[in-house]
């Protein structure tokens, strides 16, 4: 199930609370495992099984390590057995296509695809993710095990932040799921219903109305084929329309990533928890370095605590440093994606990191104007890697056109039919939204006029268009 | 706990509404089809564990519930009018082009998308017709309105180059059939009311000026228009408008002339199965629906014949475009017979064997896309 469908906001979302508020304080993480399952199963009702193993697996894992307490070896031995469980799930269902045509492409072999895996669980990246910081963090004794299985279930499926993050650590909300009585208060539930509304006003009103500029160019597609529209295409357009699509793309994806995160997160505070932030405005970085401290903040601190400062982060030296960035940044590139654009993208971004750490940061933080279109320009490069493999694009088409001006069908249409939202995008990645709503925020009237007006222009536009499925599903 | 509630009105509002909009929508009356949208919505689906596993219980359901939504072809008027202040020139695929008459909508299609080569394809299979009834056919293709009101047009908007299009088909099926480019008449004429605002077809009046053009061609006395009566049914709302649902659209008029010439309909199309003709060519109930349109020969069907006053027989292979054009036929031939391949399924040479003349006439919206037309050669030779 979707966020930004009429199904979840006038069905699932109503009785999931509903039951949830109303089950007596020890039923409560009850009633969200089985609604939370219910929502995960939705689309897919086979993976319902993998999700209770996975659960299971971790579950006893945890339980055996508090058993071993004294036997560090047998310790390990549970440690590695959870995490290889979460991985190989992870690895199965998205990377073993990606290997066997690799295989193939090196070897000239023609191994068969393994069957039954092109549709990807839902949010298996995100909840893998999940159950490895527990496990991990049972094991190094930063916190207590599980012994509630219902508890922990609610934990790894809890829907609000199952399909897009923010991956939320064990710890994070340990305490929370112990809590029974006066688990939220009204203020957390207010605070959780802007967030929720604010993040779908962003994904339907943003991300899937900017999207159809970049469509234009690469076109919209059914499975294999090219609806009726057509498209432009990267071969006649002029290269200032193909940045212009490019924009647009970046737009779509912050709007659409982050919003889903800020409804998880809403959705999260409405059930009492407090969720890590994932997003913060991460186009007004001013270095690359910077950048990521803003995008995708729970999938970077992950990748931080669990390999970077495992493999000894920057305490070894700076060449132990730069293998072991390297080393993340593979790691991130391939999680977004079985592909070899995203480990591109992930070297990427490993090389400028780099970069900057080496000797362009002090630069950098001298200037205060240029140091925003470095940032923005690779930003949109790595975009581009990002989105190379996309149907209709292509990374040699793309970065031609991107590089080599050439004229062709004139950014100027574009413009024009979509200025005032790409002016309304800029907007909405600045400051300038928070700043508005913290004067608007403490006068009841206006906060709830401006809140209803968009969730209802939200629906509208969910209902108006046919529902363009979520962008981070694959990932 | 009322005192509580008091201090957090956000809360309530929003619970009130999530909810109560919930029973709203259950309790809102199903529609078996949407009249704006021309399709039949989902109904609630059947349980069964076996769809269930294969995820069509699920699938179904959510469309059932977006379907039969609570007022929703108000939030659908919603979104289109969120996009039309956003100063869009453009929703859902239509175009928007501003007239004195009112906004003109034309479809929005930047290339041939996944029938890039369809077209080809169809006027070989025109040609290859036509060279196996030699002196018998004549093709005629109506370009879309975008080609005729190009100056119109939102300004550097890139649509496909349709003209070099209908050059290379005219080019192909002008070897072995009589070609009827009707770029140059509608140009002439497009100060005049030929293309509909709000809907893909052409005018009555449009279809009369390419069969003012047939008739000029053949050497036949054409249907006076003003020795008939002409029933005007204004307040048409046509198909582009139920995509781009702009809230100042002025509706079309829609003429017709109510002749009574006999109609059969042989072979079924969109026509019901339980839906019988009154004889006529003309399904005037339509004219109260949305979809007036397919007052034209009962809509769509796969082959129908029709009794003319005229001599000869003449056998009209078409699109939705040949509804509104064949009534003026039964003025020149004794019988016509109309045939809409997406509806036919054998081989059609019989029949073609059957009528001293032949009419493809479709337009190139549906013929660049429609893989139909080649079952013009089907089992042939």
């Amino acid at each position: 199930m979707v966020f930004s469908t009429v199904l979840f906001l006038f069905r699932f979302l109503p009785i999931a609370l509903g039951l949830y508020y109303l089950s007596p304080p020890k039923l409560k993480n009850l009633s969200l495992f089985i609604c939370s399952l219910v929502f995960y199963s939705w689309g897919e009702v086979r993976f319902f099984p993998i999700m209770l193993v996975l659960i299971l697996i971790n579950y006893i894992c945890g339980l055996c390590m508090e058993k071993f307490d004294a036997n560090p070896h047998m310790r390990k031995v549970f440690l590695i057995v959870s995490v290889v469980g979460s991985l190989s799930m992870l690895l199965v269902f998205k990377y073993t296509n990606f290997i066997v045509d690799t295989i193939n492409m090196v070897s000239g072999l023609a191994l068969p695809h393994l069957e039954g895996v092109s549709v990807l669980p839902l949010g298996i990246s995100f909840y893998t993710f999940q159950t490895m910081s527990y496990s991990i963090d049972v094991y190094r004794r930063d916190v207590e095990t599980e012994h509630n299985i219902i508890d922990f279930g609610a934990y790894v499926v809890m829907f609000p932040q199952l399909i897009a993050g923010p991956i939320v650590k064990y710890r994070d909300v340990s305490n929370q799921l112990h809590v029974y009585k006066d688990r939220y208060n009204l203020k957390q539930i207010e605070e959780g219903i802007s967030l929720f509304i604010f993040g779908l006003a962003k994904k339907v009103l943003l991300a899937d109305t900017i999207s159809a500029l970049w469509h234009d160019v690469i076109g919209n597609y059914n499975g294999a084929t090219m609806t009726s529209m057509g498209r432009v295409g990267l071969e006649n357009a002029s290269s200032g329309l193909v940045w212009l699509g490019l924009i647009a793309y970046g737009f779509q994806l912050y709007f659409d990533f982050s919003g889903y995160s800020m409804m998880g997160i809403g959705m999260g505070k409405m059930l009492g928890f407090d969720f890590p932030d994932n997003f913060n405005l991460p186009y007004i970085a001013n270095s690359i370095t910077d950048f990521w401290r803003r995008w995708h903040i729970t999938l970077s601190s992950w990748f931080r605590e669990y390999v970077y400062i495992p493999l000894g982060g920057n305490r070894r030296g700076i060449k132990r440093q730069i293998f072991n960035m390297f080393v993340v940044w593979a790691l991130t590139g391939i999680w977004h994606g079985a592909n070899w654009n995203f480990i591109l993208w992930g070297l990427y971004y490993f090389i400028l990191l780099t970069i900057e750490k080496v000797f362009l940061l002090p630069h950098l933080k001298k200037s205060k104007v240029w140091c925003h279109f470095y940032t923005l320009f690779f930003v949109l490069i790595g975009w581009a890697l990002f989105v190379g493999n996309e149907q209709g694009v292509g990374l040699v088409p793309l970065f031609t056109k991107l590089f080599n001006f050439s004229g062709g069908v004139s950014p100027l249409y574009f413009l024009r039919n979509y200025g005032v939202l790409l002016i309304l995008s800029v907007i909405c990645c600045t400051p300038i939204p928070q700043k508005i709503w913290d004067k608007i925020k403490p006068h009841t009237v206006p906060k709830i006029i401006v809140l209803g007006l968009l969730f209802i222009l939200s629906v509208g536009y969910i209902v108006g268009s046919s529902n363009s499925p979520f962008l981070y599903f694959n990932f | 706990m009322l005192k509580k509630l008091k201090s957090a009105p956000l809360a309530v509002c929003f619970f009130v509404f999530l909810f109560g909009f919930m029973l709203l929508d259950m309790a809102w009356p199903k529609r078996e089809k949407s009249e704006l949208e021309n399709r039949k919505l989902q109904q609630v689906p059947d349980f069964s564990w076996s769809s269930l596993f294969k995820n069509e219980w699920t699938a179904k359901y959510g469309d059932y519930v977006k379907d039969q939504f609570a007022l929703r072809d108000q939030w659908i008027d919603l979104r289109a009018f969120t996009e039309f202040l956003q100063l869009k020139t453009e929703n859902n695929g239509i175009l928007f082009a501003p007239s004195n008459s009112g906004t003109m909508m034309f479809t929005k299609y930047y290339s041939l998308g996944s029938n890039e080569s369809t077209y080809l394809a169809n006027a070989n299979a025109v040609a290859q017709f036509a060279a196996r009834h030699p002196g018998k056919v004549t093709f005629m293709l109506a370009p879309s309105a975008s080609v005729v009101y190009s100056d119109l047009l939102p300004v550097g908007v890139p649509l496909a180059n349709e003209n070099q299009y209908l050059d290379e088909i005219f080019e192909i099926t002008g070897t072995a059939a009589q070609n009827f480019d009707l770029r140059d008449t509608f140009t002439a004429h497009k100060d005049e009311y030929i293309f509909y605002r709000t809907d893909h077809h052409w005018t009555t009046y449009g279809a009369y000026l390419a069969y003012e053009d047939f008739c000029k061609q053949y050497q036949l006395a054409p249907f006076d228009l003003t020795a008939h009566e002409a029933v005007e049914v204004p307040d048409f709302y046509g198909t582009s408008y139920s995509s781009s649902r702009l809230w100042n659209t002025v509706p079309d008029v829609l003429t017709y002339y109510p002749l009574s010439n006999p109609m059969t309909v042989e072979v079924k199309g969109e026509l019901g199965a339980d839906v019988q003709t009154d004889g006529t060519m003309y399904n005037t109930a339509a004219l109260d629906t949305r979809d007036k349109y397919s007052c034209f020969l009962w809509g769509n069907n796969g082959y129908s014949t029709i009794e003319g006053t005229g001599t000869g027989s003449i056998l009209v292979v078409k699109d939705s475009y040949g509804n509104s054009f064949t009534p003026f036929l039964t003025e020149n031939y004794a019988k016509i017979g109309v045939i809409d391949l997406r509806y036919w399924s054998s081989n059609i040479e019989e029949l073609a064997d059957e009528y001293d003349q032949i009419l493809i006439l479709h337009n190139f919206q549906s013929f660049y896309q429609d893989n139909g037309i080649r079952k013009l050669n089907l089992n042939v030779a």
